[in-house]
């Protein structure tokens, strides 16, 4: 137990002198330890810089070392950085190492420290660390000032991308801070009570004028900001290259790329630098910079382009042979000389680069639409010769040239024009005609088509014609015809005539085109096809002929619808039987004619075939005018004589009509169609175009219907326009109108012939003064086979006394007043108180006699006597005459208006009967001659019906009128 | 008031070849420019803060309002002066702000080469400021009122120009405030000026 304890109080100081001897050893500094070591900050850049010295390294010596570097932040035990630098140190050297914040140091203190080791293979044994320098620490706070709020880093300057550390220090804990970034509030981190810090990630370009940032206290107005400048990162410049022109001067060339967005805060430079010379420039341009070859020939060049600023460098290298980038001068003094019909010679200089360079010269020929290019090798002078040109044609020719040997660029072109000279035309023109009668001669409109200037070889001034009469060989018509001209007219009686024309220009003249006009074109024979045509034209084809044909021609008109219509003609071979003819001027739905001659080799053009056609046919566009006729309660007849087929958009096929009916009934030989308004109706289809008529029967009578009209083709029909409106008539009408109009005529043909005779009819029917031998009373008196009874003759009557009776009208007065009825007499006779010479001795009144004026008063204006006269008894015999006498005047009453004035033709016989006649002379001549005749006297009705009786009585009413009927 | 009219029939009583109505050109033609001017003002703050980015064009950006270089805005008693008195302090503030803008100008021709037009604003809101100020020190001659003598420009350069080099966000905030002290002093030298207008407001 005692030797226990022994031993364990031996370990223990053994082990305790160890840890002395220990200690001992490591408080002595180590050579080669890291002393004096200072450490000072760069605010702008955040870096701090430390620097010190190795203890106890000789002057001499040096030594490869590792120095250990750890720093700390806030607090000591807070490391946030430990690194290992390794240099090689010698004998009184100040080391330099420096270590970029990422906070702004400001924002808190930074505490450093190293250690050191040898790392040199000639001293193995020291390869252990050293003891740890004390800490140092950095604390800028201290050195801010009195300001209550700072903002770190001051004006930062970063790439995008980049991630930005800002801090906020604060002299009071009271203070409650906000930071915005541009306006917007940042949420930060807060690293002690006075110190907040904000990390920004992968920042943005924002403006030239940078990212705003600041801090306000809440209660306070102060404000502090800083301005963070981000900046686009500076790219590699591209196509770097180098070329020389004259071997004098290299001219390097870049794209810097984009710009980097801060042109002040943030300038890049360019420097060439050429490794072989050694030489660098600081280029000016920040895209090109000239390098002045060396003198001595250099002849390889090696170039690093480097693009730099604050934040980066970009660098990029070519390596090449000057001799290998030569871009020459454009040639000069391009000249042409010998220019002919067909060639020229051009020549050219070109800049001299050195006796041991051949340039390859390129010389490019436009002309007549077509490029050809040549290649000559030159030495100083070039010249090429140009053949196989055109006559009188602008040529451009361009010359450049580049190192035959190693070709780098060409040059420039430089450009030259020249024509060639005029030649005579080399061709016929080529001629066509077109032939009109008229009044017995041939109008000869003569055509013929410019010359190409491949053709013309020259300006064409102007056309000769030769007409040559071939019935007599000397009849020669020459005509000159001025360019540009493409036509005449010649004036031809009907023989056959030769034509020669020719072009010419001012060297010469063309070749003759030939051409006879034969008085008989003998054109109308042909019968005319049809062709289809397509977008591309129309493919004509044709019989070839029998004999000696030296060609075709085929003739049409571009514009067919439009006078002059534009002929063109195309001349085809003798054995060319088919052709297809386009033209930019066809149109759709234009219908175009065409004519093939076969050209005999008297050169006579005779008619062979004739087509027309469409080279898109069109449905067409308008519907013929319709003229309705023949209407009947059954049909109707529709006709459109003058719709023209010819000039519709397609081949007219036929017609459509529609018929729209109420019934909606379609009879045999129509057919139902749905119109496009969705409307029935019945369609006829007239499948021949030349017919255009077409009758419209089995209609209903009184029934309305609407028709229309429309031609088709083979790509639709005419449009679906108006309809027509149309209403039979009923079944009766017309033979209403038949039987009407022939009875209507009848009766006017006698009303006129009764006008026209009514002179005649009067006489005959209803005499004036009637005629007794044609009177019904004779008739009736004869009827009683009366023999002494006779007819008095009216020569043998004398009349002595006219009765004119006024009759006042409307008087009112009472037909009894015995005023109403005055009759006066005009003693025709002289009024003889003894008459004794023989005369007529009565009127008389006949009642059988109606006469409307003046006989009104035959009746009623007889003088009524108050008491029937004695004389009256001389008719008492004859009563039986009364019945017909009273007829007679009930219906002479009938029609004589009242109250007219009438005059009486009485017989002095009777005028006794009336009361009125006391006034008269008191004795009236006896007309003794005539005593016989007073049977035949007019009888008054009063007279007449003298009785009370009811049956007199009656008469008497009804013979007068109100105003002159008598009681 | 009274003091206003009697400032202007002071002239008319010591010349004898009637100077009121060149008194009243002067005025009239001084408070033209100032009108004119505070137009441009108005359109060079926009300008101005258009190119600096937010916050400076946000409404609710109001950095302190402390003097640059000894200017101050117009104070608030400042319409209760007399009118000699307002257009001596109009005068003195018109003095000192063209070396300001130049100050401000020489910033942003650094910070902002590109904005050529707000730099040409710059460049003639100095001038402007420059030729209204002798205006009103012209009415204030003519209306027999003392005038003072301009302060010396590079003092006040040298005073902006540091507040400069505290950094670009400070420099800004100067230019915003010179910018504004600007439109604010030409416009009340258009309100001084119109009050010594005939029928101009009372």
């Amino acid at each position: 137990m005692a030797l226990f304890s022994v031993f364990q109080t031996t370990f223990l100081l053994a082990l305790l002198s160890l840890r002395t001897h220990q200690s001992e050893v490591l408080s002595e500094p180590l050579p080669w330890a890291p002393e004096s070591l200072k450490v000072s900050i760069n605010s702008t850049h955040q870096c701090l810089h430390l620097q010190w010295s190795v203890h106890n390294l000789a002057y001499h010596q040096e030594l490869k070392m590792v120095f250990q570097i750890e720093i700390s932040r806030i607090k000591t035990s807070n490391v946030i950085w430990v690194e290992n630098y390794s240099t090689t140190v010698k004998g009184n050297q100040v080391l330099h190492w420096s270590w970029e914040s990422k906070l702004p140091l400001e924002c808190a203190k930074h505490f450093i420290r190293m250690r050191s080791a040898v790392d040199d293979a000639t001293t193995p044994e020291q390869r252990f660390w050293s003891n740890w320098s004390s800490w140092e620490e950095v604390d800028v706070q201290n050195s801010l000032g009195h300001e209550p709020l700072f903002v770190f880093p001051k004006d930062k300057l970063v790439e995008e991308g980049s991630n930005v550390t800002i801090c906020y220090v604060s002299r009071s804990q009271q203070n409650n801070i906000s930071c915005y970034l541009e306006g917007v509030r940042m949420q930060g981190q807060q690293l002690d009570p006075n110190v907040s810090m904000f990390n920004l990630y992968d920042v943005a370009f924002i403006r030239e004028t940078g990212t705003n940032i600041y801090c306000k206290v809440d209660r306070g107005d102060d404000i502090k900001g800083i301005v963070l400048f981000v900046s686009k990162i500076l790219e590699e410049p591209k196509d770097f290259s180098c070329e020389t022109r004259d071997f004098q001067t290299l001219s390097c060339t870049w794209d810097p790329g984009r710009d980097t967005g801060l042109l002040k805060q943030l300038p890049q430079s360019y420097t060439l630098f050429e490794s072989f010379s050694g030489k660098k420039i600081l280029c000016k341009h920040k895209s090109w910079c000239n390098w002045q070859v060396a003198p001595e020939s250099q002849e390889m060049y090696n170039f690093t382009l480097t693009a730099e600023n604050y934040l980066r460098k970009r660098s990029v290298h070519i390596l090449f042979n000057l001799a290998h980038r030569v871009h020459p001068m454009a040639p000069f003094n391009v000249l042409f000389n010998d220019v002919s019909v067909t060639n020229a010679t051009i020549t050219w200089k070109v800049h001299s680069t050195g006796n041991y360079y051949t340039l390859l010269c390129q010389v490019e020929l436009y002309g007549e639409g077509k490029v050809i290019q040549h290649n000559v090798s030159v030495k100083v002078n070039g010249e090429l010769v140009l053949s196989g040109l055109q006559p009188d044609t602008e040529y451009s020719a361009q010359v450049r040239c580049a190192n035959a040997n190693h070709f780098w660029k060409w040059s420039e072109w430089t450009r030259q024009n020249f024509t060639t000279v005029e030649a005579a035309p080399s061709e016929a023109p080529d001629i066509w005609r077109n032939v009109k009668s008229v009044q017995g001669y041939c109008v000869v409109t003569l055509f013929w088509k410019p010359l190409t200037r491949l053709q013309a070889n020259g300006e064409i001034l102007f056309y000769n014609i030769v007409v040559k009469d071939l019935d007599r060989p000397s009849g020669l018509q020459l005509l000159s015809v001025p360019a540009p001209a493409n036509r005449t007219e010649l004036t031809l009686d009907q023989r056959s005539y030769q034509i020669h024309v020719t072009a010419n220009n001012s060297v010469g003249t063309s070749p003759a085109s030939v051409l006879v006009v034969s008085g008989d074109p003998g054109d109308e024979e042909v019968e005319e096809e049809r062709v289809k045509g397509t977008e591309g034209g129309f493919s004509l084809s044709w019989k070839p002929q029998l004999g000696n044909i030296t060609g075709y021609v085929v003739e049409w008109c571009d514009r067919p619808r439009d006078p002059p219509c534009d002929l063109q003609w195309k001349h085809l071979g003798p054995n060319t039987t088919s052709t297809v003819i386009s033209s930019d001027a066809f149109r759709p739905g234009v219908r175009y004619n065409f004519r093939i001659y076969g050209i005999s080799t008297e050169m006579v053009p005779h008619l062979l075939e004739k087509k027309t056609g469409y080279s898109q046919e069109l449905a067409p566009s308008d519907n013929p005018r319709v003229v309705m006729s023949n209407l009947t309660s059954h049909s109707f007849t529709l006709s459109w004589k003058d719709y023209s087929t010819e000039s519709q958009p397609s081949f007219i096929r036929g017609y459509h009509v529609y018929l729209k009916s109420k019934a909606g009934q379609c009879h045999p030989g129509s057919e139902k169609a749905v119109l496009s308004d969705d409307s029935v109706c019945c369609k006829y289809k007239i499948d021949d175009p030349k017919q255009k008529t077409f009758v419209v029967g089995n209609l209903q009578p009184e029934s309305f219907y609407e028709f229309l009209v429309t031609p088709y083709s083979a790509v639709g029909e005419g449009p679906h326009g108006a309809f027509t409106k149309v209403t039979t008539p009923d079944e009766y009408s017309p033979m209403l109108i038949r039987i009407i109009l022939p009875m209507i005529f009848c009766i006017l043909l006698i009303m006129i012939l009764c006008y026209l005779k009514s002179q005649w009819m009067k006489e005959k029917c209803y005499p004036d003064i009637p005629d007794p031998y044609k009177s019904s009373v004779l008739s009736l008196i004869k009827s009683k086979e009366n023999p002494r009874l006779t007819i008095m003759n009216i020569k043998d009557c004398v009349p002595d006394t006219i009765e004119v009776v006024n009759k006042h009208e409307g008087t009112g007065k009472s037909p009894t007043e015995p005023e109403a009825a005055k009759p006066t007499y005009l003693y025709l006779l002289p009024a003889e108180e003894s008459y004794s010479g023989p005369g007529p001795c009565i009127c008389f009144e006949n009642f059988t006699y109606n006469q409307a004026a003046s006989d009104s008063a035959s009746c009623g204006h007889v003088p009524v006597p108050t008491k029937a006269p004695s004389q009256l008894g001389l008719l008492t015999s004859s009563e039986n005459l009364l019945t017909a006498l009273e007829k007679n005047c009930m219906n002479s009453l009938e029609e004589i208006p009242a109250g007219e004035s009438s005059l009486n033709y009485v017989s002095q016989v009777a005028s006794p009967m009336s009361g009125e006649k006391s006034s008269l002379p008191t004795n009236p001549p006896q007309p003794e001659l005539c005593s016989e005749y007073k049977m035949q006297m007019a009888i008054p009705l009063g007279l007449a019906a003298p009785s009370s009786s009811g049956s007199s009585s009656l008469s008497s009413i009804t013979l007068l009128d109100e105003g002159e009927h008598y009681h | 008031m009274s003091r206003r009219e009697g400032s202007l029939e002071d002239p008319q009583a010591d010349s004898s070849i009637s100077p009121l109505p060149h008194l009243e050109a002067k005025i009239h033609q001084t408070h033209s420019l100032a009108r004119l001017l505070t137009k441009y003002a108005e359109q060079l703050l926009q300008e101005y803060v258009q190119h600096q980015g937010d916050p400076f064009g946000l409404p609710g950006f109001s950095p302190p309002r402390l003097p640059v270089a000894g200017l101050s805005a117009p104070a608030p008693g400042h319409a209760g002066l007399p009118a000699a008195e307002r257009l001596q302090l109009d005068a003195g503030a018109l003095s000192l702000l063209p070396p300001l803008l130049d100050v401000v100008r020489r910033h942003q021709a650094e910070l902002n080469p590109r904005a050529l037009r707000l730099l040409r604003r710059l460049e003639d809101a100095a001038r402007q400021a420059r030729a209204l100020g002798a205006a009103v020190e012209a009415v204030l001659a003519a209306l027999g009122a003392e005038t003072r003598g301009p302060r010396p420009e590079p003092a006040v350069a040298a005073a902006a120009a540091a507040a400069t080099d505290a950094g670009v966000f400070p420099a800004k905030v100067l230019g915003l405030r010179v910018c504004g002290l600007y439109r604010e002093w030409v416009s009340r030298t258009e309100g001084d000026l119109g009050q010594l207008v005939p029928g101009g407001p009372a």
